[in-house]
């Protein structure tokens, strides 16, 4: 339908890089850091996920957004680090899609932190799994959700591990 | 045949899928007309356009959307200036535009047009409810009543300028193409205004008549009414008939078929733009525009002619009116035929008489019914003219009766008629041809009701 020039599918850009490598003067008081490579690989993780997702992002700043959001997370290690941020953008596009536009960027990193620090206890399996389909169903079924009390039901927790 | 000429006011673009701006910036790209830098520019300021749109369709709350939602985004954008690209005299100019202002110049100005255009289109849509038809169609009463609205309802000019929602199921005579969101729905009420004014022109009873005959089922048919009452008017320019009742006969369109059956496409054309302009003046057409619309159906109406001459179904075309009898049927008596032998002595002697004059006298003195008077019709020697001085005798009921009696206003083919019969069918519409009006019609109106005894 249009022109290469005028709609390129991906935007990759040195601003992203930039960007990603400004957050570890954030996260190293935590033990965690990215290299420029890391930084790099983040991006390309980014831009084929946007494919994988028909997405398309005009922002330079969403995966910054969750390093820091997730910088503070108990769950994140340094030795996984660059590996379950790469998990956690690809669960954020996958959601972006499956919530319709129905959440905002920084509400659906709110809820993928609250979750993950809390019900999913560092799970990104669980996360990407109930915890998020069960608040994507909220949102298309048109439901509110109070954003700020994300605390499990102790019964659904324990219901979780009998049935596995 | 005439090349046809585009209705006024279409703007045809390359491709349904491509907004005029697109078309633009190709054609630009293949004259060589953008250079590398020009081009650059272009895409740097429409991914720019785009962020910032996606920004207000997601009020600022994400930085991705789909793919399929950034492409119409697009697509409206595009759709947005090429309203303003449209305004320019010519390619050039609007090409000059595209490389010499900036998009969101190119933007804001496309969209003060869309807004006007917007009111336009509801001043036009408050014209087309004014000049409703009174009509059982489904289609059009669905479209004027609801489709309609909904298009204002549910257009959106600032992510969506250029999607047509809504639900217009009616036909135009000059069905809108190549045009998309209010562009569309601007053209489409402009020619259904048009049509309505020359419907309006007409009872609605006449109408709803004239579409009875073209189908008893109309109602849910979604075929055009204009157009049908468009050709039954020309029909009865050319045939010389009661532009107000838009009725012609069978026998009728037998004459206009032979007519036609030796003339060329060219010839019907040039007739039918001739009456087309009669009809415009008699009907206080004054409009320009409203005469072009009516003009630039001729061409398609010349090739259904042409085509149903061929297949000898030209009543598929102008449709003869089939007035509804009233439900009280009238019985008329054709009154007692004399004994066989005193009506031959009686033709012997009519026959033999040199002078109009004494054939009538003969006719008044020993003629008593209706009945002798068609048997001497048939089996009598007379005239075209002297066929006229003996219907003078008769009452309007006694020619409507024997119009039914021999079904002169009723479909069906002379070659299966005897010569008798041919002939006195044929007087009776040349005599019919010298009536007032008024009379015709009367005549008309009685015959259908009456069962001949």
């Amino acid at each position: 339908m249009f022109p290469e020039l005028l709609f390129p599918a991906v935007i990759v850009s040195k601003t992203i890089v930039a960007n990603i490598l400004v957050c570890n003067e954030k996260t190293e008081p935590y033990g965690l850091s990215l290299t420029a490579i890391d930084a790099h690989l983040l991006a390309d993780t980014q831009a084929s996920i946007l494919i994988e997702t028909g997405r398309i992002e005009f922002g330079s700043e969403t995966l910054s957004k969750l390093i820091l959001a997730f910088c503070d997370s108990p769950y994140l290690y340094p030795g996984t680090y660059p590996e379950s941020l790469e998990e956690l953008i690809e669960i954020f596009y996958h959601y972006k899609n499956e919530t319709l536009e129905l959440i905002s960027d920084d509400d659906l990193i709110f809820e993928m932190k609250t979750l993950f620090n809390g019900f999913c206890q560092g799970s990104l399996e669980q996360l990407r799994g109930r915890a998020l389909e069960d608040l994507s169903n909220h949102l298309k079924n048109g439901q509110s959700r109070d954003l700020s009390t994300d605390e499990p039901h102790a019964a659904d927790f324990f219901e979780e591990e009998e049935n596995d | 045949m005439t090349e046809q000429t585009p209705y006024p006011g279409s703007q045809p673009l390359p491709s349904n899928d491509e907004t005029y701006f697109l078309s633009l910036y190709k054609k630009a790209a293949a004259d060589n007309l953008l250079d590398a830098s020009a081009t650059a520019q272009l895409a740097s300021e429409s991914m720019l356009m785009l962020s910032e749109t996606v920004c207000r369709y997601t009020r600022c709350g994400s930085t991705s959307v789909p793919v399929e939602i950034a492409r119409n985004l697009t697509a409206s954008n595009f759709y947005v200036i090429s309203l303003y690209l449209k305004t320019k005299p010519n390619q050039q100019a609007a090409i000059n535009c595209l490389t010499g202002q900036s998009f969101t110049s190119l933007y804001d100005a496309g969209f003060a047009i869309l807004m006007r255009k917007i009111d336009v289109a509801r001043y036009f849509l408050a014209l087309v409810k004014k000049t409703k038809l009174k009509t059982p169609n489904l289609a059009y009463n669905d479209t004027v009543d609801h489709g309609l609205d909904l298009f204002f309802r549910e257009y959106n000019p600032e992510f969506a300028a250029h999607e047509t929602p809504g639900s217009i199921d009616y036909q135009l005579i000059h069905p809108v193409f190549n045009l998309t969101g209010i562009e569309y729905i601007l053209n489409y009420l402009q020619r259904l205004y048009y049509e309505n004014l020359f419907c309006q022109k007409f009872d609605p009873k006449t109408i709803h008549h004239v579409m009875m005959s073209y189908h008893e089922n109309y109602r849910e048919l979604l075929d055009n009414l204009c157009l049908q009452i468009f050709k039954n008017a020309l029909a009865c320019g050319i045939l010389n008939r009661n532009l107000t009742t838009l009725a012609f006969c069978y026998s009728d369109l037998f004459r206009l078929e032979e007519k036609w059956q030796a003339q060329g496409q060219n010839d019907i054309l040039k007739q039918l733009q001739n009456e087309s302009a009669n009809l415009c003046r008699s009907l206080k057409i004054v409009k320009p525009s409203q005469q072009s619309y009516l003009k630039a159906a001729l061409n398609e109406i010349v090739v259904s002619i042409t085509n149903a001459l061929k297949t000898d179904t030209l009543d598929k075309i102008f449709v003869p009116v089939k007035i509804t009898p009233p439900r009280k049927k009238v019985q008329f008596d054709m009154g007692p035929k004399m004994d066989d032998r005193f009506f031959r002595a009686f033709l012997e002697e009519f026959n033999s008489c040199r002078f109009i004059s004494d054939k009538l006298q003969l006719i008044k003195k020993d003629i008593n019914s209706l009945a002798d008077l068609n048997d001497l019709l048939l089996f009598g020697d007379i005239t075209a003219l002297e066929a006229n001085a003996i219907f003078d005798l008769l009452k309007d009921v006694e020619l409507a009766a024997l119009a039914r009696h021999h079904s002169l206003f009723e479909a069906s083919e002379d070659s299966n008629l005897p010569p008798s019969e041919i002939r006195i069918r044929q007087q009776l519409e040349g005599y019919f041809l010298l009536l007032p009006q008024k009379r015709l019609d009367n005549i008309r109106l009685q015959s259908p009701s009456l069962t001949i005894v």
